[in-house]
């Protein structure tokens, strides 16, 4: 909470991770204290508007009746919903009120509402506060998107609402095969860099890691760190630098394996070989301090040219807004292939959707806040979201041709360069938090206490296992 | 030999002994002295410089903040961070939240602390070591772990996000010590005051009222400043409870670290700001505080 | 008297009563009865007997943060401690005298309230600031005021000194307080007892150990608890202060911060609740002993 409290993560790198894992099955993310989230057994449904269905409504909204919404207030701030989404929505449907709140606290403030029958309409559950939305889905509070996606889009003639999203975004959202959650902004993680630092000093960005380990002596000898991470709280960007690795050697196969809790999915080849590869970096180039600053500190440390690697995710730039100096230009690069024999080419990324929007079932108007979903994923939205939070969204293709950051046409980019070859990752450090803690604390020791590759893996596998013959965590399994 | 009451005349012999203000002289050396006074000094440095710190890094602009070489005075002092500090959204309500919060949790603590107090100092009865023990049991453990079932409970009689709410369990947390305190300071007044009144034609309550409290006056003021302090610095429990609308100042300065990354001027700015009640609470009753501490303590 | 009092007993405490009856006990046995579960905060709760202890008694977290609330346990109240009466001796007899009018140290008012200003501090600030004061790099507050050369110490991500940091920390905050309620309980000890010592020709150490303490013991032995309380608790500076919360690798953790993580974290509030339990054992024991084994006969003075 703090930062300092008792909060020491960042709202929106937590939201992602556990967004990521909204698509496969209840996720058991950050457990409020609710006791229940009100059951089959509520018969305490309101009136609700409906209107007719046609063309130019294909949700039958009723126009007339208000629409509330809650938007989250974190690192994506709420603007895009008051000043695009709604003016968006309001072009088309000026009779139809949107009432706006925003909250840092999703879960303390909506679901009492839930509970009491009554929740808003339209709610964007997120924040390290955010509500178990594999209960909320299967206590059927979540309304059906079907008719959402299946709907024409708002401003793109002949295509659905799906289709003019990227694959596996409707996906992400569903459960049981029906989809019920909208994963709206889309992260692009990578090794992010100055490009204008880079450019002066003539280097090139490494495909391989023999050029990955010169490009460092030589960053090392300009005495510049080459690579590095904050070990006090944000040692999962990290892990997730290693398994990238580890999947490009491997497959997605590989993380799948681990998500599965498989006996020896750590201690699996290509594990082995991320984990040692890595190591030897950390062993070499890594700066020892780094392991008590957080993430904004050595962020910081990067603006000011005294680190030139970071691992993150395509967030960095808008975080760092504020701190970033003309000298510095956001750009990122995809993990260098760690092996001549990787089952996966250089260019492959990791990207995965995230910021969870959906419609209660229970409220006034379930289809007004679908529609105004369905405004959200208009090209036009989707570009105005962009434009002011520098994060992609899912609506594929929205943000091309635009230049609106260096950092996101470099992820957009890279998105293009990869094609298909874009994984989601891993979904073990939203289902078992005990194996995400970890495998943060390993990182830590991998990278910063001399590089051993082999107990990397043997404490990792470990407890792996002892997750796995817990009886008391729930399990999911991912295929 | 002489009678040393307090305030009483000088007398001057080296040999003597002699109190006055609960300050003794012994025997003195230079030596000591200066040895006192430096360790004095010292000491006072360890203590204030950290604060020294944080009022110098909330008056300095930002770009001297995030300097990775610290200076030891801002060279361009500035009221910025406290501007950004006092103009931030969410900072105004809830200092007016957790002003009411704690009000009414001190209050009440003091209202149900003295009459409690009273109940276990002035009568015997059965059940009284049981309440006593109680007591201090509730003391023991950090609120950490009671802090679920706590809310749960709060959350079935809908006091979930509310003040009052927080208020109650601020009121419970605070209410122990209260209690021992007070329990200390009615018992040192002798039971012979109450006696006569009563035999004057008081009755029971108007005894307590116009004889007991008054005396206890010392006792409820410092039991209120750190009740005050708990009350007011208190950001764990009011975070799981309640909505951003209805933090306080605490919670907010802290929650507004991270989402931000750390802006240290604004930061310390809002440490300050958040400080200020309780310094001035404090340094308007600092002298009875000592009175308040030791009649509780020495007593037992 | 004894007639008419009982109404005004249970009116006085009714309120108390009940107010800890729903608040405290109820909530101790909930707490107790949810160690029995494996409840995830929400859902069904399912019954498990005795399993999370068993699984604590497994654990080498536990264990490990067991050790660091013993390391607190023990040093906190004892360093506190004696600092604090030897600053509450100096400023109540160190200082020179002055014609026959006595004072403490020089300045001993002002120093009475610049020693509480720690406690003012909340002590989530008092984390935040420390933990620049401990920076690891040249950035931090000790380490800039080290020589250039020096390379920079490592303090919170080092996993042999964090925990004296944090021990640091607990002192420095609490030492003002019991400054001041030292000294002000030397203050109140009357001046026969001095009077008698002096002319049995005492010198200062004798008067120090010989009856200020011993006067003092109830307060002494009072403080002792509290510190120890506070040595049990640590939740704030650990949760801000360390690298990963309770790291470098679990050389901060400590059971206050464990029974938060499994609540709020990882969902398992039956094993924090577990942790919670022995927690309230533990610190009953301790609460329960120092007052046993420190009881002497109280003076009436």
């Amino acid at each position: 909470m703090t930062e300092i409290f008792a909060k020491a993560e960042v709202d929106r790198r937590t939201l992602l991770r556990r967004a990521a894992a909204v698509g496969l099955m209840a996720t058991p993310a950050v457990g409020m204290l609710s006791a229940c989230v009100g059951g089959g057994d509520d018969d305490k449904t309101q009136q609700q508007s409906t209107g007719t269905k046609s063309a130019e409504n294909p949700l039958g909204i009723d126009p007339k009746a208000g629409v509330e919404i809650i938007i989250f207030n974190g690192g994506l701030g709420t603007a895009y919903s008051t000043d695009v989404d709604t003016p968006l929505f309001n072009k088309k449907w000026p009779d139809a009120k949107v009432t706006f709140s925003q909250t840092e606290q999703i879960s303390t403030v909506v679901q009492p509402r839930i509970n009491a029958g009554t929740p808003p309409d339209m709610i964007n559950n997120s924040g390290s506060n955010l509500m178990d939305f594999g209960a909320i889905v299967k206590a059927g509070q979540a309304a059906d998107l079907t008719d959402l996606f299946a709907a024409p889009s708002w401003d793109v003639s002949g295509k659905t609402v799906a289709d003019t999203l990227v694959p596996g975004a409707v996906e992400q959202g569903s459960y049981d095969g029906k989809p019920f959650a909208m994963n709206y902004s889309f992260t692009v993680f990578g090794l992010w860099y100055n490009k204008k630092l880079f450019d002066s000093k003539g280097w090139t960005v490494p495909t391989t890691w023999a050029d990955f380990t010169a490009l460092c002596d030589k960053i090392h000898a300009a005495g510049i760190t080459p690579f590095g991470f904050a070990g006090a709280n944000a040692s999962y960007y990290m892990v997730r630098a290693l398994l990238t690795s580890a999947a490009k050697i491997g497959t997605e196969q590989a993380l799948k394996d681990i998500d599965n809790l498989k006996p020896g999915a750590w201690t699996a080849d290509p594990i082995k070989k991320a984990a040692a590869a890595w190591g030897e970096i950390g062993n070499k180039y890594i700066n020892k301090t780094f392991l008590g600053l957080k993430h904004t500190e050595v962020q910081l440390q990067q603006n000011q040219d005294k680190l030139a690697f970071y691992p993150c995710g395509s967030w960095l730039e808008n975080e760092q807004a504020k701190d970033t100096p003309p000298t510095f230009e956001y750009a990122v690069a995809a993990y260098p292939s760690v092996t001549t024999s990787d089952q996966l080419p250089a260019t492959a990324i990791n990207a995965a959707a995230g910021e969870i929007y959906f419609a209660a079932a229970k409220g006034k108007n379930p289809q007004g806040g679908k529609e105004y979903i369905r405004a959200m994923l208009s090209k036009e939205a989707a570009l105005g979201f962009t434009k002011l939070t520098k994060s992609l969204t899912v609506v594929s293709g929205a943000a091309d041709g635009q230049t609106i950051s260096p950092g996101l046409t470099s992820a957009n980019d890279l998105l293009g360069k990869a094609g298909k070859d874009v994984f989601m990752g891993y979904l073990f450090d939203t289902w078992y938090k005990k194996l995400d803690d970890e495998s943060r604390a390993a990182a830590n020791d991998l990278m910063f206490k001399g590089g051993d590759a082999d107990k990397f893996c043997q404490r990792m596998e470990a407890a792996s296992q002892a997750v796995a013959k817990d009886s008391s965590v729930t399990k999911f399994t991912r295929s | 030999m002489v009678a040393t009451t307090p305030g009483a005349p000088a007398v001057r012999t080296r040999s003597r002994r002699r109190v006055d203000e609960g300050v003794i002289t012994v025997g003195r050396s230079r030596a000591a002295t200066i040895a006192a006074n430096t360790t004095g000094i010292v000491f006072s440095i360890l203590m204030l410089f950290p604060i020294y710190w944080v009022l110098n890094t909330a008056f300095k602009p930002a770009d001297e903040v995030l300097a990775l070489t610290p200076t030891f005075w801002p060279k361009h002092p500035t009221f910025d961070n406290f501007l950004s500090a006092v103009k931030a959204p969410l900072f105004l309500q809830d200092m007016l939240n957790g002003l009411i919060i704690t009000l009414l949790a001190v209050a009440g603590s003091l209202v149900v602390g003295f009459l409690a107090a009273l109940a276990i100092a002035r009568f015997k009865f059965y059940g009284r070591r049981g309440i006593i023990l109680v007591i201090l049991a509730v003391q023991l453990v950090p609120f950490i772990a009671l802090l679920i079932p706590l809310f749960l409970m709060l959350q079935s009689v809908s006091l979930t996000n509310s003040l009052i709410g927080v208020s109650i369990t601020y009121l419970v947390l605070i209410l122990p010590y209260t209690v021992w305190t007070l329990r200390g300071f009615i018992s040192g007044i002798p039971r012979e005051l109450d006696e006569a009144a009563l035999i004057d034609g008081c009755s029971r309550g108007q005894v307590f009222w116009r004889i007991i409290l008054p005396l206890t006056g010392p006792g409820l003021v410092a039991t209120s400043v750190f009740g005050f302090i708990q009350a007011w610095n208190e950001f764990i429990i009011i975070n799981t409870l309640n909505s951003p609308e209805k933090q306080n100042l605490m919670a907010w300065l802290l929650q507004n670290q991270t989402t931000r990354g750390t802006a240290w001027g604004p930061l310390m700015a809002g440490a300050i700001i958040t400080s200020i009640p309780v310094v001035i609470f404090f340094l308007i009753i600092q002298r009875n505080i000592a009175t308040g501490l030791t009649a509780g303590a020495v007593k037992g | 008297m004894r007639h008419g009092k009982y109404p005004f007993i249970i009116g006085f405490l009714v309120v108390p009563v009940a107010l800890y009856c729903t608040f405290v006990v109820a909530a101790y046995i909930q707490s107790f009865q949810l160690a029995m579960t494996s409840w995830s905060g929400f859902g069904a709760i399912k019954y498990i007997g005795f399993e999370n202890f068993q699984k604590l008694w497994n654990d080498d977290l536990f264990w490990k943060s067991l050790r660091h609330n013993l390391f607190l346990l023990i040093l906190l109240p004892i360093v506190t401690i004696a600092i604090a009466l030897v600053f509450a001796f100096l400023l109540n007899v160190g200082g020179s005298q002055r014609g026959g009018v006595t004072r403490g140290v020089r300045g001993s008012k002002a120093y009475r309230i610049i020693f509480f200003f720690p406690q003012l501090l909340a002590l989530a600030i008092v984390a935040v600031i420390f933990g620049r004061v401990f920076g690891p790099d040249k950035s931090g507050m000790l380490n800039g005021l080290f020589p250039d050369s020096w390379s920079p110490w490592l303090f919170m991500a080092d996993e042999r000194w964090a925990m004296t940091c944090i021990l640091v920390v607990l002192i420095w905050q609490a030492i003002g307080f019991y400054v001041v309620l030292f000294s002000a309980g030397m203050g109140s000890i009357s001046s026969d007892i001095y009077e008698a010592a002096a002319l049995d020709g005492a010198s200062r150490f004798t008067l120090f150990f010989r009856i200020t303490i011993p006067l003092l013991w109830g307060t002494i032995q009072v403080a002792w608890v509290y510190l120890g309380i506070a040595a049990f608790d640590a939740f704030a500076i650990v949760n801000i202060m360390t690298v990963d919360r309770g790291g470098p690798n679990g050389a901060t953790s400590v059971l206050s911060l464990m029974i938060y993580r499994n609540t709020f974290e990882f969902s398992q509030v039956g094993y924090a609740s577990a942790i919670g339990v022995v927690l309230f054992f533990l610190t009953l024991t301790f609460a329960a002993l120092t007052l046993r084994v420190t009881r002497r006969e109280s003076i009436e003075a």
